[in-house]
Parts: structure tokens; C-alpha cells; sequence
């Protein structure tokens, strides 16, 4: 068996070097066998090619939009079987959003972490885009606070809630990192990501000091029964496995002029959001008014996500 | 004329441009409004309307040295409020009863930043009013059940404080 191994090896060198090898068969060969290699692709499914050639949403014209957005309905429509709306608004001139949160008032009841979930189509492996801190009165330590108390009787004695999401900061680490662009500041100044164009190397996640960017390890298990159907491209449409996720302060309501629904969720009336550059929004209003401070200030993130006591 | 028509139009602009804020409503929420169904007349009819439910059930703590009903309700007039003043306010004006001691309170709710406002960051909202959360006679808010808390990566085992 060695022996005739051993021949054709021989053969094949004898071949090679008395032939000299011309540049344009060398040509000829590669194309044939590239082509050969990606029309398989192409014939197991024509979706799935149409979206490895996709651009880049900032590249992308208005017609091939809308060809995505078809692609995206017909995938989710052959997945569950339910007809979805995909929207793309775009930002608002004049308007830079600002988010801020009294944690006097906070009463730890993770309402708003359940409605975030809800309206973000968030898979159970990832849960939600907010965190709820029971902290000990007296720290402000985020390691000094448990993500896992239980609750029968909140707000306990001798606690304060600090809920912590993402802070779609202005000097943001985590778009710094992208090795591909895939998340981006945009004009409103919200943190956004392409998760069609995300390659999953985490980079951000490991970049972001508020642990406000998640991963889908998995397909995404999604209750098809609560499926949000009002879904945008940038925002809550369900993500494939492999791509990284994140809070866009509900970018497809409030483009339209709504809240968040963390903000509408919350019994408290903790949370406020709003328009900074407006002098008279809610939100200028606690700046004139309050102390208000961000989280690890020391990083320099310029966090646009504020905290205050009153 | 023209200028009458040029006034309108700006008349008209400006109510489409302010935002409208709508207050929450006390009166639909009260579960026996109007309290004189049960109250009546006090001066002449008292024996017509026995109080079969007195208020039993009710719970005070707000001000110690608040003793008597009538600091806030109106005496005569059971479907109605009465300022300090002497002012008699409807129900659903609850809140400026409140702002007579909680000046600082009255100015974070009129500037938006205290209470709860849901609709529109830029346009109409709906306004919770003081006694939408905080109930008149025992005004500390409610204690509240969580939801559930998230699911631990390593099990329940280590749900434990402190790392390691």
C-alpha cells in the first residue's frame, strides 16, 4: 500500500515540476473551484444568501430596506407563524434622549423588568435588558448588591434598589471595540446594533462596565404567544443565535413620541425620560432641580442614563 | 377680516402645539361616589339615612394631630372638599388639598418630575394626581410583591451573598 503511495506521490512531483505552471491556468483552475464551492450555497437556500451578501444597515438604499425587511417578515412568518410589522424610524431631529431615575422613590418590584422583556421579545436564557441591585443603605458599592433577592414585601428596611440598564453613553467603550462597526451612537444618541451585521466576538460585552450588552448563546426561545409583533430592525425583532443584544430605550416607541415601557411599567413613577435639548422636558426639569449622578463617573463614559435622591 | 382670520390661525396653531396634560380623575375611582347617596342631609334627615357601612375599615396615619374629618372634608356638603382656606374643591382636585402642606412635592409634581405621567414625551400625557398612589389616609406607599428574580447561572445553591 506504501509502495503505491508512494508512486503516486512521485508522479505528482514528476508532474508538477516538469510542467511549469502558467499564471493563467493557475487563474483558470482557482475560479473554477470557488465557483464550485459557493454554488452550493447558494441552492440550499436563497434566504439564507441573500443575507450573507446583506450591506451594512448604514449602507443600505431605501428599496434594499425594504427588501430586508420582507426577508425578516417572510423568516419570522415561516418560524412562528405570525404576521409581524417591521419598522425603521429614524431619528428625530433636535432631540437627544436622556433617561433618569429617583431611587428614593425605586421600590425594587422589577415591574419594569418584566415589561422590558415583554416588549423586547427577550429569549427566558437572557431575561431581561434591566438589572434591579438590592443595596444595603450606606454604599453605593454595585458589588455590595444582590440581583437575586426575592420579593414578597418590597421595599425591605435597610435596602434601596438601584436598577442599572444600559447608559448609552456619549464616550461609549463598547462601539469603540467593534471590530466590524456593528453597533454605532446614533444622532439621538442611542446605542444601537446591527445584529445582522454583528459577528458574535463579544468584544463589547467585555468592554462595557455597566454589563448592560447580552449574548444569545442559544436560538433564541421565544413564547410565541407574546411575541411583540410592532418589532424594528434596529431594535426589538428577534435576533438570531450568535449576535449581541441590548436596551435601545425602546427605539420603536420612542421615535414615535411614546415612553419606554419600563417607564410606563413602573408603580412608582421612578423613572423619567425625555428630550435634554427641550428646556422645558421633564428631564431638564430634575437637572435644574436635583443632584443627579451617573455610575462609574471615574471611566469617564459620559453616561446619559442619570440617578438622583429627593 | 383679514386679521381676524390671521388670529384664528394662530390661535389655532398654538392649541395644536401645546401639549395637553390630562389629570387622573379621583371621582371615577372612589367606589361610593357620591358619598351623599349614604350621607344625606346631616341637619334634617339623619334618621332617613342610617349609616350601614360606617367607615369601619378605615385606616389612619398620616398626621398625628390631624383628630377630625373636617380638616379636609366639607361638613355640609359630603361631595366635596374644603380647602383651609374655606374653598370648597371637588374630588377630583384632591391635590391641591394635599399641596397646603407639601409645597415641595407641589413643585416637582407641577414641573413633571414627582408622580407618574404616561402617553407621550413630547406631546399629550395623562398625569397620575397625588391619591392615585398614595392612598389620603395612610399615605405611605404601598409595599409591593416583586416579580420573579432572575434565574442564577450556577443554581440556587449560591444565592448566597459574597463572591467565592
Amino acid at each position: 500500500m506504501s509502495k503505491k503511495l508512494d508512486n503516486k506521490l512521485q508522479n505528482l512531483m514528476e508532474n508538477s515540476l516538469g510542467k511549469k505552471v502558467k499564471r493563467r491556468g493557475f487563474l483558470k483552475t482557482l475560479v473554477t473551484d470557488s465557483a464550485a464551492t459557493v454554488v452550493p450555497v447558494k441552492t440550499a437556500s436563497a434566504f439564507s444568501f441573500e443575507k450573507f451578501f446583506q450591506k451594512h444597515y448604514k449602507e443600505l438604499s431605501a428599496e434594499q430596506k425594504k427588501k430586508v425587511f420582507a426577508r425578516i417578515t417572510k423568516e419570522q412568518k415561516d418560524k412562528f407563524g405570525v404576521d409581524i410589522k417591521i419598522l425603521d424610524p429614524n431619528p428625530l431631529d433636535g432631540v437627544k434622549y436622556a433617561y433618569a431615575l429617583n431611587l428614593s422613590t425605586c421600590n425594587g418590584s422589577r415591574k419594569c423588568v418584566t415589561a422590558c422583556a415583554e416588549e423586547n421579545n427577550i429569549p427566558a436564557e437572557i431575561g431581561s435588558y434591566i438589572k434591579v441591585l438590592e443595596m444595603p443603605i450606606g454604599t453605593m458599592n454595585p458589588e455590595k448588591g444582590t440581583l437575586f433577592y426575592e420579593g414578597k414585601q418590597v421595599p425591605k428596611d435597610g435596602k434601596y434598589y438601584l436598577p442599572v440598564q444600559c447608559n448609552h453613553c456619549d464616550n461609549s467603550p463598547c462601539t469603540k471595540v467593534c471590530p466590524v462597526e456593528a453597533t454605532w451612537k446614533e444622532k439621538d444618541g442611542i446605542v444601537v446594533v446591527d445584529y445582522d451585521w454583528c459577528i458574535g466576538c463579544r468584544y463589547c460585552q467585555a468592554a462595557c462596565p455597566y454589563e448592560a450588552r447580552h449574548f444569545n448563546f442559544k436560538e433564541p426561545t421565544i413564547d410565541v404567544s407574546k411575541l411583540n409583533t410592532q418589532q424594528s430592525y434596529l431594535s426589538n425583532r428577534v435576533r438570531p443565535k450568535g449576535v449581541m443584544e441590548k436596551c435601545t430605550f425602546c427605539l420603536q416607541r420612542s421615535r414615535n413620541g411614546q415612553y419606554p415601557a419600563c417607564l410606563e411599567a413602573c408603580p412608582t413613577g421612578a423613572r423619567k425620560f425625555g428630550n435634554i435639548l427641550d428646556p422645558k422636558s421633564e428631564i431638564n426639569q430634575i437637572f435644574k432641580k436635583k443632584r443627579v449622578f451617573v455610575l462609574k463617573e471615574e471611566l469617564n463614559t459620559m453616561p446619559q442614563f442619570f440617578y438622583y435622591f429627593d | 377680516m383679514k386679521y381676524i382670520s390671521l388670529f384664528f390661525v394662530m390661535l389655532c396653531s398654538y392649541t395644536l402645539v401645546q401639549a395637553t396634560v390630562v389629570l387622573e380623575e379621583r371621582k371615577m375611582k372612589l367606589k361610593e361616589f357620591p358619598c351623599s347617596s349614604c350621607h344625606g342631609d346631616f341637619v334634617n334627615e339623619k334618621a332617613k339615612f342610617p349609616l350601614s357601612k360606617p367607615h369601619d375599615s378605615l385606616k389612619f396615619k398620616h398626621m398625628d394631630s390631624i383628630k377630625n374629618c373636617y380638616t379636609c372634608h366639607d361638613k355640609d356638603d359630603r361631595d366635596f372638599l374644603k380647602l383651609h382656606a374655606g374653598e370648597k374643591i371637588s374630588f377630583d382636585e384632591s391635590y391641591k388639598l394635599c399641596f397646603q402642606c407639601h409645597g415641595e412635592k407641589k413643585r416637582d409634581w407641577q414641573a413633571g418630575i414627582h408622580g407618574k405621567q404616561i402617553g407621550s414625551w413630547n406631546g399629550d400625557k395623562y398625569k397620575f394626581v397625588c391619591t392615585s398612589c398614595h392612598e389620603a389616609h395612610h399615605p405611605k406607599f404601598r409595599m409591593m410583591k416583586a416579580d420573579p428574580a432572575p434565574k442564577h447561572p450556577r443554581g440556587k445553591q449560591s444565592q448566597a451573598q459574597g463572591g467565592h
